[in-house]
């Protein structure tokens, strides 16, 4: 290693060890995103001092279960140990508290020889459930440093920065293999694909002698007559099966000898609370009233702040108009951008609410249990709970979510998640939902209920897709994928990690309010202003401007749903950014007042209902859940899944089924009406 | 006509109101273009960078 350079310690672990907590407790949160030297995938990195004054650079790994594996995201870990620019130290985070579950993985990364070092996280956790980990003799076994610690509280944290001591730890010998038939194959695979050019090539021979289905990867970068050698290698013998049972075989002995349990046979008060949660019938009462009462707090409990923000920009353009002469600039400021950037910002609070709720449930450890519920179902349509968490990441922003189905390892289950994601309700439909939804129904509990039923909506059109879709993405019909994962125990809210959600999301919200739909909203007063009717003359000034003359344009395609040609242009303005929709209602009802005074909230709703009839109501709400407004989401399902086959089948799809139902909607309502 | 009475006739509202306009149509137009191949920004998301 170089002097001069920052070694590179990177952090692998299986997912909810702890890895990106402990990441922030060294780096104090101040992470950026960059790509790894011949990895292109971002990932977080950040910086922290030992304590002898030498700076290192921290790089947080997405979670893997093993290296031996084919989920996109797992295989990031797995091609930067391998790569050529290999790190220079690895820190393996386990949980000691189920210490057997995460060895096999340390073990992997000890065969690779890298220097690694042994982090045996959540031991608070091991200790209260009556489990002792003897680090030391772990160590001595490992032949490497191991450092219990406790990453959520700090504690541990300075003797991890000590046991950085420089030049960093050697790398182990891996003694349970080095002696056996696989060290002297290995040795003699690795000289000969070195012999024949091949980067790392001692690591590269361990990963195809141990996994399968890495020798016959095309994207394992092998040249033909390295393939050959290989092949003439592993000819004779599985050496994958000899490796994975010589290091089963060592877990399970170093896990008898370093482990020992208080009681073994004694009830948690997690066991004791999964009774009831994850019970068959009873989950599901509690995982559907949870769920309501999260939406019901929405309508409930934001009244207040929602008013302070509505009051905040009433009295703005009143200011505004008084402050300023009459005019045009005056008319921007108050019927474009307060009236447009008013009309979205005013939901920031239920935003903020429903991801308060949301963290809460996944930082206390209910989430995973939804997760394992909701596998029952995802199953027999094709999924797995493996695509859970990216569904469940659909409901903040489809984009991560998208990403997140890295995580899926089967391609066709990828696909099909990739496929469905968009249904789940995201937070830019949410602003949408709440201004439409107290025009149906009064009162926060019927609110609440119709919320729940737009999400229940959405998320059940998805999976009915799916199973009406497997066999299209290549899907067996009687295949139900498998999904193993481990329950974290119960507890209390992280606040810490809940407020940082918070802000991150207000941040995204605001930044977005001030940037796209500012610029929209400028645009959107624009097009609704010029040409001006001409004075003296009764003229509707949005019914002779340019959005209403495009209106009148798709009136003849929108009447059908019950629309006019104000909420066909409110529509067609989504596509940029569906919380658009609010502010082209609030502008064209400001411009249309005419009286330099900014509508408020309650006034752009009396007016909305006298205007339009339930069934309209109704159908744009359908139309909003169904409809794939987002062009950037179709830009990153065409990268992900390589195909603009599949992206644009799924706007076309997405937008045909949302006119069909929406016009469906409103046809029957009217009927009953 | 004096520059007196020429900036007293000028009619700075519209001014502003085209400068805005334009400002936005530009912001959006360049955002679309400066977002093509990098990744989305989000620190836990692990986008991919193409090449």
């Amino acid at each position: 290693m170089d002097g001069e350079q920052t070694p590179r310690l990177v952090l692998v672990g299986q997912p909810n060890v702890g890895k990106s907590t402990l990441f922030n407790a060294l780096t104090g949160g101040k992470a950026k995103v960059g790509n790894y030297p011949g990895v292109t995938v971002a990932h977080k990195s950040g910086e922290f001092f030992t304590p002898h004054g030498k700076k290192v650079e921290l790089v947080d790994l997405p979670g893997c279960l093993s290296l031996i594996s084919r989920a996109t995201d797992e295989a990031v870990t797995r091609d930067v140990l391998l790569g050529e620019e290999a790190p220079d130290l690895v820190v393996v985070v386990l949980d000691a508290s189920s210490l057997e579950r995460h060895l096999p993985l340390a073990l992997q990364v000890v065969e690779l020889g890298l220097p690694t070092l042994v982090v045996l996280n959540k031991i608070d956790v091991a200790e209260a459930n009556g489990t002792r980990v003897n680090h030391e003799l772990l160590g001595e076994e490992l032949g490497l440093p191991v450092v219990p610690l406790q990453a959520d509280a700090g504690k541990g944290l300075l003797d991890l920065k000590q046991a950085l001591r420089f030049p960093l730890p050697l790398p182990p010998h891996p003694a349970w293999q080095a002696d056996g038939p696989i060290g002297k194959v290995r040795e003699d695979l690795s000289e000969k694909l070195a012999a024949l050019g091949v980067a790392a090539a001692d690591r590269k021979a361990w990963l195809l002698l141990a996994d399968e289905s890495y020798r016959s990867d095309e994207s394992n970068g092998l040249l033909p007559e390295a393939e050959q050698v290989v092949a003439e290698v592993t000819a004779e013998e599985n050496f994958a099966e000899l490796v994975d049972k010589s290091r089963r075989s060592r877990v399970r002995d170093l896990a008898g000898l370093v482990v020992s349990e208080a009681s073994g046979d004694e009830e948690t008060f997690s066991d004791r609370l999964d009774r009831f949660l994850l019970h068959p019938v009873l989950g599901w009462v509690f995982f559907l009233g949870i769920f309501f009462l999260v939406f019901w707090s929405l309508f409930s409990w934001s009244g207040i702040p929602m008013d302070w923000i509505d009051g905040a920009f009433g009295a703005l353009g009143d200011a505004v108009s008084g402050a300023l002469p009459p005019g045009m600039f005056t008319d921007l400021l108050v019927d474009g951008i307060i009236a447009g950037v008013g009309g979205v910002v005013i939901f920031l609070p239920q935003i903020l609410f429903l991801f308060f709720f949301l963290g809460v449930l996944e930082s206390t450890g209910y989430m995973a249990r939804a997760a394992f519920l909701m596998d029952g179902i995802m199953s027999r349509v094709g999924l797995s709970g493996r695509s859970f968490l990216p569904l469940l990441s659909g409901y903040a922003c489809a984009i991560p979510g998208v990403m997140a189905a890295r995580s899926v390892p089967s391609a066709k289950e990828r696909l099909l998640t990739i496929l469905i994601l968009p249904w789940m309700s995201c937070s830019a439909r949410l602003p949408v939902y709440l201004l439409l939804i107290p025009l149906l129904v009064a009162g926060s509990f019927a609110q609440g209920l119709v919320l729940f039923g737009l999400y229940f909506l959405g998320t059940a059109a998805a999976f009915l897709t799916a199973f009406l879709l497997r066999g299209r993405v290549g899907i067996e019909k009687d295949q139900e994928p498998t999904f193993l994962m481990e329950m974290p125990r119960y507890k209390g809210p992280d606040w810490g990690f809940i407020f940082r959600h918070l802000l991150d999301r207000a941040g995204s919200f605001l930044k977005k309010a001030g940037t796209v739909i500012l610029a929209l909203s400028i645009l959107l007063w624009a097009l609704a202003t010029f040409p001006q009717a001409p004075s003296g003359e009764e003229q509707d000034q949005f019914g002779y401007s340019a959005m209403g003359r495009i209106g009148k344009v798709i009136e003849p395609v929108v009447e059908p749903l019950g629309w006019d040609h104000r909420l066909g242009t409110a529509m067609l303005a989504s596509f940029a950014a569906r919380e658009v929709f609010n502010s082209q209602v609030a502008i064209s009802y400001a411009i249309e007042e005419g009286d330099d005074e900014e509508g408020t909230r309650e006034t752009i709703r009396d007016e909305f209902r006298a205007s339009y009839s339930i069934a309209t109501v109704l159908s744009l709400l359908v139309f909003y859940v169904f409809a794939l407004q987002c062009l950037p989401t179709t830009a990153v399902v065409g990268r992900e899944t390589k195909s603009w086959k599949w992206a644009l089948g799924q706007l076309a799809g997405m937008s045909l089924f949302a006119y069909l139902t929406a016009l469906i909607t409103f046809q029957l309502v009217s009927l009953i009406t | 006509m004096s520059i007196l009475a020429l900036t007293a006739a000028f009619d700075w509202q519209g001014a502003l109101v085209l400068v805005l306009v334009l400002a936005s149509l530009a912001f959006l137009l360049l955002r679309g273009k400066a977002k093509k191949g990098k990744s989305c920004g989000s620190s836990t998301c692990g986008c991919v960078k193409k090449k």
